[in-house]
């Protein structure tokens, strides 16, 4: 039975990074082959994993002692949700990995990126299969870690060090929330067992299950860069640009994501209220400040947040196979738009799109390509954002109506910001820097090609019975949504296309002055561009409260606790020089100290002797 | 066998003295052959361990009948656990002092007197073998820092001095209460004996005695030796203080304060965790206010010493386990930290953040090195200091909720200082020295390190069944779970 060996896919990558942190010097391409080998293997025996599952169902191994305890004993567990997941992190990430072989190439530290790769790649893998809450949560820690890395690859950058650094730690915010609810898991359950976890929680009470969904669902927002820790995923784009693609918007922030859904019968109706309204706000919020941005990379990023925020309020309002669909099939036309943007960086060397225009004639497949992600994610049918868009917005109107509408501008700003900067580096006159732009080569080429046929088709997965498929992960799935009423999805079509025709007006065929409408909002456009100054408030918290009281402290430490000290030291050599004049030589004075010193004994041990 | 931890370096440090007088180098390879040999021992005592249960004789000589003082030693997992550690760190320590050339000979031979010391405290059955042994232990280290410190050592030391001397009398004269009362000094006799005093008496001998152990870990407030002895410490013998003599306190702690007087544990335990909650907070603050690497570590050392002793105050299982994991993990990560500290300034880097800079780049191994250190500091999972930390949290989260909901906001504090650190000084900045690589006396002892520190981290099974009846026992006594 081939899911036995499930335990399997992560070892090939974990062996390929081990082996290149010993070896990759001496390997040709730092040892990109073998990292492309290594996920190739992983890949291949997550499909026939994944084939397995859809045919026979889940599998669970009981796994192997941690800790000498029964409470963390590590296997595998693979049902429907990991079965996806296991997927999109397996063949978004070969394809990832294939295509750095050209973006790498030349780089001097490239043994590095790919052992990095590798291990992050092992790290996911085994996130996804985990069966037990600490064994997810060290995966977790370590893409985090791999995260850190390679945010902060090209380290003798500033920004890259200090983006690196803002990411590892905000997201630590989030992971000891994650950490906490794995306390309060521990406590209330006495096991940290998945399965085990679900079969005891309908017994649990319901206070204690919100509370420790609501940690859980802490961690999820600083992994999946939710409203209000989103604020490291913009500055993890210091990354190359295969980290941000493979990382950065088709894999780890996922994790969060995955998180909820694997806990999802821990979640109360309470708490998935919450969840439901963090996702609106952080889809709305990410969404408005992507309109503004100038860098290319930047406004990808802040759309990879607002379609998180899309995913994690699918789960809060109740869509499990809406959110987990339209993870599956974000992770494609968002690799594939990082992926063209770097290959656009390759060619143009700026971030900023104003340096870009026009060019659509020197990249011809790198241009369809973004078009393709572009279409996809704006929600214009029909390719598969829209059905994903659809699925999630028909749930979201049966759950209520401010988040509906929320959730309704967000998407016309989708369209927007998407298509704005593609006409901005595609369209008009060529810019200078574009002259010099050459097509990427053809090792970049092909994944391009095969991420734009999965961004293009994975919507019609839906159509093969994908929810019920999903849904088989949960014991008690919520009901599924009623699919899109024809009013909610021409709604969201007459969205989706009006923001299309705003951005064509404005930068295709300059029909509005984008110029004008900025100085019309111009309190707005400064709210955006200043990222609604919740980084300037972290930056405060940061520097002026926690760095100020430790140097306060150290003040403290330093002048009061060791002032005492030394004051005592200094005390007890003076009074020596006082005590000298006791010694006076008189029998008598003597006498009389013995008798007092006798007296004082006696008391003390009365005192406490009580009676000896 | 125990016996031989303590006399072979006895007679090494008498060896490495002669050696001295005839050459400055050979007393290193005296050193070197000692500490090899007592990590073979240690070896041994390790795998012994299991079946010697809990706090049992191996070796009894009768020494001072009248006052019914025993020369007794055991192993038991927890004592052979700290064996081993001290052993191994002090090879390291040896090896990071493979260029002190001024007065090698009593170098060495101070070094291994603690050495000697050191296996006494942690196997000595008898309290007054092991005041004893405390106390040469105290000497050496003194010696050490007031010989061959920094520029500020002679303070340093003295404040070392009185400070541990103030935690030694009151804990000796807690010792003396209690041998008053029982008429033995042996501590398995003692715990049984002591049951039949009145509560005030034992509460008094459990403050004095744990006063005194508050010294030594240290808990805030009783640290301010800390910093400077550590700073001022010649590296090898940092590695030491940090690694190894921080745990004679944590093990009395354990030991003594514990196994001897459960009941006024039990008493006083939300007390201590309180305490040594404060210690986390505090020195984290104060670590991330540093300038200087050695500072900077120590501070992040008197921490981490809190987190421990948070989980032996929880006072359940899987708390106490960890605390018992903590005492190995911290023991190994402090030391490879102290010792790339070492290996920095042997490179001519200054050890002030603001000067030290751009180690990536000019010696890439070591660089990558103190990251790794570094990220099993600060508690990355698949490394030994999350294991300590998760069980320890686990077990205090069952007792004290509050408190264990406090401690976790320390984990981003300790990241945080970390990573500022490794962004200034390891990635950032440029000293502008040259390309350097790393010596084999340099690389096999971070080679073992890491080793350690990562096969605990991503597999802790054997170690944690190794203390785990042990933990279970100590526990038991106080009515814990």
């Amino acid at each position: 039975m081939v899911a036995e060996y499930s335990w399997l896919i992560p070892v090939f990558p974990l062996a390929s990074f081990v082996l290149i942190l010993l070896f990759g010097g001496r390997l040709r391409e730092g040892g990109g082959h073998l990292a492309v080998a290594a996920v190739g293997a992983s890949m291949l025996l997550s499909l026939a994993v994944i084939s397995h599952v859809v045919r026979f169902g889940s599998y669970e191994s009981r796994g192997i002692s941690w800790f000498g305890s029964e409470a963390f004993r590590f296997g595998v567990l693979v049902d429907p949700l990991s079965a996806v997941m296991l997927f999109v992190v397996s063949f978004v990430g070969f394809l990832i990995v294939v295509y750095s072989l050209g973006y790498m190439h030349g780089d001097p530290g490239v043994q590095r990126y790919y052992a990095e790769i590798s291990l992050f790649i092992a790290s996911m893998l085994s996130l996804v299969i985990a069966n037990n809450l600490v064994f997810m949560f060290i995966s977790w820690e370590l893409v985090g870690l791999c995260s850190y890395l390679l945010i902060g690859y090209w380290y003798r950058k500033p920004s890259a060090a200090s983006a690196a650094k803002k990411a590892f730690l905000v997201t630590r915010v989030g992971d000891i929330l994650f950490l906490a609810g794995i306390l309060v898991v521990y406590r209330e359950f006495g096991t940290l067992n998945l399965s085990e976890v679900f079969e005891l929680a309908p017994g649990v009470a319901t206070a204690t299950l919100t509370l420790a969904s609501l940690l859980l669902f802490g961690g999820a927002v600083g992994k999946s860069a939710q409203f209000p820790l989103h604020v490291w995923l913009p500055d993890a784009m210091e990354g190359p640009t295969t980290v941000s693609a493979l990382i950065h918007a088709a894999t780890m922030v996922k994790a969060g994501v995955y998180l909820v859904a694997r806990m999802y019968p821990l979640f109360t109706p309470e708490s998935l209220h919450v969840v439901a309204w963090i996702g609106g706000i952080t889809a709305f919020i990410a969404a408005s400040m992507a309109v503004v941005m100038t860098d290319l990379k930047r406004v990808i990023a802040y759309s990879t947040v607002s379609h998180l925020g899309f995913m994690t309020l699918a789960l809060g309002v109740g869509g499990y196979a809406a959110g987990i669909f339209h993870l599956l099939n974000h992770s494609f036309f968002k690799a594939l738009l990082f992926l063209s943007a770097g290959a656009v960086l390759h060619a143009v060397h700026s971030q900023d799109i104003r340096d870009m225009s026009g060019l659509w004639r020197r990249m011809p497949v790198t241009g369809t390509a973004f078009f393709i992600g572009a279409w996809s994610l704006s929600g214009l049918p029909p390719w598969s954002g829209f059905w994903s868009k659809d699925e999630i917005m028909a749930a979201v109107h049966s759950y209520s109506t401010p988040l509906f509408w929320l959730t309704a501008v967000t998407a016309l700003l989708s369209a927007v910001y998407i298509w704005r900067l593609f006409f901005i580096v595609f369209t008009g006159r060529e810019s200078e820097q574009a002259k010099h732009a050459h097509e990427a080569p053809l090792v970049m080429r092909i994944p391009l090609i095969i991420l734009s046929l999965g961004a293009l088709f994975s919507g019609f997965v839906v159509f093969a019975g994908f929810g019920e498929f999903v849904q088989g992960a949960l014991e008690h799935a919520p009901e599924a949504a009623e699919h899109a009423s024809g009013s909610v999805m021409l709604l969201s079509i007459l969205l989706a296309a009006t923001g299309t025709g705003l951005a064509a007006l404005t930068y295709y065929r300059p029909v509005i002055s984008a110029a004008r409408v900025r100085r019309a909002l111009a309190p707005v456009h400064t709210l955006l561009v200043n990222r609604y100054y919740l980084d300037h408030l972290y930056y405060f918290f940061a520097t002026r409260v926690v760095a100020d009281s430790a140097r306060a402290l150290r003040g403290v430490d330093e002048f009061i606790v060791d002032g005492t000290v030394n004051g005592t030291g200094r005390a007890a050599v003076c009074s020596g020089r006082k005590l000298r004049l006791l010694q006076s030589g008189v029998v008598q004075d003597y006498a009389s100290w013995v008798l007092a010193g006798a007296f004082l004994l006696l008391v003390i041990a009365g005192l406490i002797g009580g009676g000896v | 066998m125990l016996q031989y931890l303590i006399l072979l370096p006895l007679a090494g440090a008498i060896a490495s003295y002669f050696a001295g007088r005839q050459s400055s180098s050979a007393p290193r390879i005296v050193a070197l052959a000692v500490s090899v040999a007592t990590l073979g021992i240690a070896a041994a005592v390790l795998r012994a361990a299991p079946a010697q249960g809990f706090m049992k004789e191996q070796l009894s000589l009768s020494w001072i009948p009248s006052l019914d003082i025993g020369f007794t030693l055991g192993a038991d997992a927890l004592s052979a656990a700290l064996v081993g550690l001290t052993a191994l760190l002090v090879l390291v320590s040896v090896l990071a002092s493979w260029d002190v050339e001024h007065r090698s000979g009593s170098y060495h031979a101070y070094l291994l007197c603690m050495l000697a010391g050191l296996m006494g405290v942690f196997t000595a059955l008898d309290l007054f073998l092991f005041f004893l042994f405390w106390e040469i232990v105290l000497i050496p280290a003194f010696m050490l820092v007031n010989g061959w410190g920094g520029e500020n050592r002679k303070y340093a030391a003295m404040k070392l001095l009185i400070y541990t001397h103030l935690g030694s009398l009151l804990m000796l004269v807690g010792f003396l209460l209690m041998y008053a009362q029982t008429h033995t000094f042996s501590m398995l006799e003692m715990r049984q004996l002591l049951g039949g005093e009145s509560m005030e008496y034992r509460t008094l001998v459990f403050l004095l005695v744990f006063a005194g152990f508050a010294f030594k870990i240290p808990l805030v407030p009783f640290h301010s030796w800390l910093p400077d002895a550590y700073s001022q410490a010649p590296t090898p013998v940092t590695i030491l203080l940090a690694g190894v003599l921080s745990k004679m306190g944590a093990y009395g702690l354990v030991r003594v304060a514990l196994g001897i007087l459960p009941a006024e544990f039990a008493v006083f335990a939300k007390a201590i965790a309180i305490m040594a909650l404060v210690t986390v907070f505090y020195a984290a603050f104060c670590a991330l206010a540093q300038n200087e690497v050695k500072r900077l570590l120590a501070f992040s050392s008197l921490s981490h010493m809190g987190f421990l002793v948070l989980g032996v105050a929880s006072l359940s299982f899987i708390g106490m386990k960890g605390a018992i994991f903590q005492m190995v993990s911290h023991g190994l990560i402090i030391a490879l930290l102290f010792f790339c500290a070492g290996m920095l300034a042997a490179r001519g880097y200054e050890l002030r953040i603001s000067r030290l800079g751009g180690v990536l780049r000019s010696s890439p191994l070591l660089g990558w090195v103190i990251v790794f250190a570094s990220m099993a500091s600060l508690g990355l999972p698949g490394l030994s200091g999350f294991v300590a930390e998760l069980s320890i949290l686990l077990g205090l989260f069952r007792e004290y909720p509050v408190l264990a909901g406090i401690a976790v906001l320390s984990l981003p504090l300790t990241a945080g200082y970390y990573l500022w650190f490794l962004q200034r000084s390891i990635y950032g900045g440029d000293a502008g020295l040259r390309r350097s690589g790393v010596t084999m006396v340099e690389f096999l002892p971070v080679a073992v390190l890491v080793a350690l520190i990562t096969l605990l981290g991503v597999y802790p099974a054997p170690f944690m069944e190794l203390v785990g009846s042990i933990a279970g026992q100590l526990v038991n006594a106080v009515g814990g779970g």
